[in-house]
């Protein structure tokens, strides 16, 4: 740390001593790698468009500090744009802050891959030996960097599932070194694997994060056998099932769509098919999945409650590597290969479920022309120019579709690509460069050529630059920008002339979503760790439109039209976020966090189940950014040699401008829609607690939620707090695996949760002949409780094949090229009828009477599946 | 919309394995309402209005009518009528001639006044009544009716659809706006009902106003009862001065068709 630096106020304003007499002192490699620095984030953040200037500032900039004079000019030169002025202020005090004179250090740096595939690893640990407590982890592209002063030291790479590196190492001069851990034998070694990585969820900076591996997510038994990231990621605290078989979820009392789930970093509006019932993810195709409850990091931004950030593989850069599985609703397959070998890889995985196949035996026409079926497909490429730069390209492609003959069809899916460069400019500086795409969309057509369709899209096109500065041994930090441009097209019919029905089309919105952010995560000894950040984020709501404005009723009580690219709109948000960790021993910490979100885009959904047809809205003149704020405080302490992870945690947040609806709202292909929506506010609270075993042939968890959400509205519940929908007072959850022998796994998962708050109506009457239910307050009562066990067993294939050795004419295992497995499982073992939905209606027996009727989906759901590799 | 998204459930839930089971659920009693059915047809003498008061979900649909009454209709020519009370809490007014225009209510009763006003919009015509096969829509052999009628150019128009199978008259309530038909010839499904060789369909067609529609669409989906249904509420009644209920003046056509 700098022993005293210029107090802000004067850092740019004025003339300062302390920051001069401080500049006369640096030495070379200070200037050296700040001006590195600098130069790259003027020159790469800010681009060449706006080049000229701010190549100008950075040689204004580098003279300034060859002169020894102070950092004055610059805040001229930058006025002119708040943003950007934001962004140089921050930037320049978190250098302040972490004391970037490095006398006499060096740096070791470069990436971790997988052995056997060449998958990046992410969040492997780099540790020294010598220096307990000193080490970085590498980012999501497997890249690290240690800086260190010279010395002799022992560099140990490793990360849970690999056996350890360990290489001495002369630090001399800077190094660049890649690193392969090997998986081939480690399952044996994996006691030897040391206590750093193990006791990461105490010792990292992070707190409120979910973390699923996917090779747990192999062994838990689901709903049809179809293994879902979303569905096992309901099975941990804080983390809500959206209702019985769903992928959709609520996190700390959030609506689903305050959860932003990235693909490749680009935004999947709608990750569900057939209803919700499966999520868009094919577990074959993801490599890293991490959900943030709260207090993500500040390169993540625009919804209130979580991010959920999923990575697909990269390939299999050293072999050709097949495979698949053939399940009772789908089959997958998945190919991946090197492009050229160690350099480039690519791969392939698709999914298509074909329950139409079977209707199509039907005798009955109507059945045999009948549609029913999603398919995904996921496509990644990567290819590495040179030393210093990486390309990737990732694609995500997905449909549903249903219909019958030419009378109807209606199909929905998401497309996502993702164009992504990385640049190493330093061995202390990666950089990222991605360009996104993003679409979903619905079609609705009937009657064929005579018929008409609706449909209805979001489009994004997103620019993301982020920049990973391993400042030193203490300090890593981040800092980049981000532009998304969204189109909305509410809907709009397509007819044929003689349908009778006109072309209608609701007109496009549009909005520029634009955010700076720099963060730092930092050391303070060994004991705390912090993680700071701002997240400066803007919305402009663009035309051209004509716009209208409703009164608190809903009713219009203006119109105006813009001209193209003018704005209608606009909103900022400034987010700070801020982490601590106390390190309290070895197998204990404390940590808490406080972080403020931003959301711009609302999920206008007018049901409890969530559908296709659901419509994005974005922020309006009428329609104000959400803005959430939450407190979390943690205990993380880890038992018998690692053996077993707790955590609690407990946090309090509260919502403003969260949305609903009127009653009996109509959302679909409605010009005035925003006149249909109610503000509120919102708070939530809760204590989550997470025991986990993760050794030995038992391991498993059990996770507990004691929660509480509620929101309050204006025109609801006479203006009074009220259970939110999502509002679940006990949640829990037990997930056990137990291997019975080297090739056999069973496991089972139990949960129970007590009833989400429901509208029931206290009344009826008769309007026009038929009984009507009456309401006296929305959400004011519950469902019942929800219980369920699954059951499953994975079979493994023999992963070897006896041959004789003809030296020593013994017979030896050799491993097979082929590899299989057969998994079974039982959806709700002991087949409760749990309540997807109760209604009230009249009595099919005696209509003169009212019955309340429950819905029950699943009773005894069987599956099976086959899965192969070779 | 929502009668394609009703067409999406049954075959998504046959194919799992669904269950539904009458369930004892307790609730509370909401403190009895008035209720208002106030209806002005446009067939001359056959207008009335209601006065029931709402019961508990379990108790049967017998409810309490609501008599002794001061309820006066103004019609668009300006003339007060009064409505007797034919039947316990039924009010009728045969004197009303149920033109097109503008009409307003007055109840007194209990110490309240209630008040609302609507308005019967110019009739449009049930040119034809058609049946087609369901095809993907439904069974086998069954079929849908169509209506045939010329959407007025000119004026937003917001049909509702009462349709009596075999003289009983059908659940549910067909809503339509001319949003998407404006000023077009149409023959309208009238989803989701299905009907077979030999029922007999009696079609009322009728024309209202915003405020009506209204009422009714929220009615319709603020019941809770359907898998897409938005959460459950009241519907936005017309009605000032406490009570629940509607008052509204219907343009109607008719027409009857025996599948055959």
């Amino acid at each position: 740390m700098y022993p005293n630096y210029c107090p802000r106020p004067h850092l740019f304003n004025q003339p300062c001593g302390i920051l001069n007499r401080h500049a006369q002192n640096i030495n070379q490699q200070y200037v050296a790698s700040f001006v590195e620095f600098f130069g790259a984030l003027v020159e790469y953040i800010f681009g060449s468009a706006t080049g000229s200037k701010y190549l100008q500032l950075w040689i204004v900039y580098q003279s300034n500090i060859e002169h020894n004079s102070v950092l004055l000019h610059p805040q001229i030169e930058m006025q002119n744009s708040s943003m950007k002025h934001f962004f140089l202020i921050a930037a320049l005090s978190l250098l302040a802050l972490s004391g970037w004179a490095q006398n006499g250090k060096f740096t070791i740096s470069g990436t971790i891959r997988d052995a056997d595939n060449g998958e990046d690893v992410i969040g492997a640990n780099v540790t020294v030996k010598e220096l307990p407590g000193t080490g970085t982890v590498t980012n999501v592209y497997g890249f690290y960097s240690l800086t260190l002063p010279a010395g002799d030291y022992t560099i140990v790479y490793s990360f849970i599932g690999f056996a350890p590196q360990e290489i001495p190492t002369k630090l001399d001069k800077d190094i660049t070194r890649a690193i392969e851990l090997g998986s081939g034998a480690i399952q044996l070694k994996e006691a030897v694997i040391s206590a750093v990585v193990e006791d990461e969820n105490i010792t990292s900076n992070e707190m409120s994060v979910a973390k699923i591996d996917i090779k747990e997510i192999e062994s838990i038994p689901v709903l049809f056998g179809e293994k879902d990231v979303l569905k096992t990621m309901q099975l941990l605290p804080g983390v809500k099932s959206a209702g019985e078989g769903s992928s959709g979820f609520f996190v700390r009392g959030g609506t689903a769509d305050q959860n932003l789930i990235l693909l490749d970093e680009a935004p999947v509006y709608n990750a569900s098919h057939l209803l919700g019932f499966f999520s868009v993810f094919n577990s074959d195709a993801l490599k890293d999945v991490k959900l943030y409850k709260g207090g993500a990091p500040a390169e993540y931004g625009g919804r209130l409650s979580s991010v959920m950030d999923i990575k697909m593989k990269d390939g299999n850069s050293k072999k050709l590597a097949v495979s698949g599985g053939i399940g009772l609703i789908s089959s997958k397959l998945t190919i991946e290969a090197p492009l050229v070998k160690d350099k480039g890889s690519f791969i392939i995985s698709g999914r298509r479920t074909y329950g139409d196949l079977f209707l199509k035996l039907s005798a009955d026409e109507t059945t045999s022309n009948t549609q029913l079926y999603f398919y995904d497909l996921n496509a990644k490429a990567n290819y590495r120019l040179g030393e210093k730069d990486r390309l990737f390209l990732s694609g995500y492609f997905g449909r549903d579709k249903f219909g019958f003959g030419d009378d109807f069809g209606f199909d929905w899916g998401n497309v996502t690509g993702t164009l992504r460069w990385n640049h190493i400019f330093s061995q202390k500086l990666f950089s990222n460069t991605s360009v996104i795409y993003s679409n979903y969309d619905y079609k609705i057509s009937f009657g064929g050529d005579e018929g008409a369709s609706i449909g209805s899209t979001i489009r994004d096109y997103n620019f993301k630059q982020d920049f990973d500065y391993f400042a030193n041994d203490k300090n890593k930090i981040k800092f980049g920008a981000q532009v998304i441009h969204h189109t909305f097209d509410p809907g709009s019919i397509d007819a044929a002339e003689a349908s009778g029905i006109n072309d209608i089309d609701i007109q496009d919105t549009y909005g520029l979503e634009s955010a700076v952010y720099i963060s730092n995560e930092q050391k303070i000894g060994a004991k705390i760790g912090l993680n700071y950040g701002l997240r400066a984020s803007n919305f402009t709501q663009l035309g051209p439109g004509d716009i209208r404005t409703y009164d608190t009723d809903g009713n219009v009580i203006d119109r105006q039209t813009y001209a193209d690219g003018e704005v209608v709109s606009s909103y900022n948000g400034l987010a700070p976020r801020f982490s601590m960790k106390y390190q309290l021993n070895t197998v204990s910490s404390l940590k808490a966090s406080v972080s403020r979100a931003y959301q711009y885009l609302h999920l206008v959904s007018n049901s409890n189940s969530g559908t296709p047809t659901d419509v994005w809205l974005p922020s309006s003149n009428n329609v104000k950014p959400e803005v959430g704020d939450q407190v979390a405080l943690g205990y993380f302490r880890n038992l018998k040699d690692n053996g077993y992870e707790f955590s609690a945690e407990s946090y309090y947040k509260t919502m403003s401008n969260t949305i609903d609806y009127r009653t009996g709202a109509q959302v679909t292909l409605n010009e005035e829609v925003e006149g249909e929506l109610l503000f509120g506010e919102g708070r939530a609270y809760g204590l989550e607690l997470f025991l986990k075993k993760r050794k030995g042939n038992f391991t498993g968890w059990l996770s507990y939620t004691l929660s509480r959400s509620e929101r309050k509205f204006d025109d609801l519940n006479n203006a009074s707090w009220y259970a939110a929908r999502q509002d679940r007072t006990h949640d829990v959850s037990v997930v056990a695996m137990y291997s019975l022998s080297e090739r056999t796994k069973v496991s089972g998962t139990w949960v129970y949760y007590t009833g989400n708050a429901v509208t029931f109506p206290s009344g009826k009457y008769l309007i026009d002949g038929q009984a009507v239910n009456y309401f006296t307050e929305r959400n004011g009562y519950r469902m019942p409780d929800y219980h369920r066990l699954d059951f499953g067993v994975t079979v493994d294939g023999k992963n070897y094949k006896l041959k004789l050795n003809p030296e020593t004419g013994e017979k030896e295992q050799m491993p097979r090229r082929y590899n299989s497995s057969w998994s079974f499982g039982l959806y709700n073992a002991y087949g409760r009828e749990n309540a997807y939905s109760i209604s009230f209606a009249a009595s099919e027996e005696n209509p003169n009477i009212t019955e309340a009727t429950q819905l029950a989906l699943f009773k005894w759901v069987p599956s099976v599946s086959y899965q192969f590799n070779f | 919309m929502k009668r394609i998204q009703f067409l999406l459930l049954p075959l998504l839930l046959l194919a799992l394995t669904a269950c539904e089971k009458v369930v004892e659920i307790d609730l509370n009693d909401a403190d009895p309402q008035i209720v208002v059915e106030g209806v002005i047809r446009s067939e001359m003498g056959d207008n009335y209005v209601t006065l029931i008061r709402s019961a508990s979900i379990y108790d049967d649909n017998t409810f309490d009518n609501i008599t002794g009454a001061n309820i006066t209709v103004v019609d668009p020519a300006g003339v007060t009528h009064l409505l007797a009370e034919t039947t316990p809490g039924r009010y009728t007014g045969s004197s009303i001639a149920g033109l097109p225009g503008s009409y307003s209510l007055n109840i007194d009763v209990e110490d309240k006044t209630i008040t609302s006003t609507t308005t019967m919009p110019q009739p449009v015509a049930l040119d034809t009544m058609l049946y087609r096969e369901s095809g993907g829509f439904g069974p086998s052999s069954t079929f849908v009716l169509e209506a045939g009628f010329s959407d007025p150019v000119a004026a937003v128009n917001y049909y509702r659809f009462r349709i009596f199978k075999n003289g009983v008259m059908e659940e549910g309530w067909l809503l339509y706006d001319d949003g998407i038909i404006n000023g077009n010839a149409v023959e309208l499904p009238l989803f989701p009902n299905q009907y077979e060789i030999g029922d007999t369909a009696h079609v009322e067609m009728l024309t209202i106003d915003a405020a009506s529609l209204k009422y009714y669409e929220s009615l319709a989906n603020g019941q809770g009862n359907g898998f897409f249904d938005a959460a459950p509420g009241n519907p936005e009644s017309n009605l000032e001065g406490g009570a629940i209920g509607y008052f509204s003046a219907w343009s109607v056509d008719a027409k009857t068709i025996i599948i055959e």
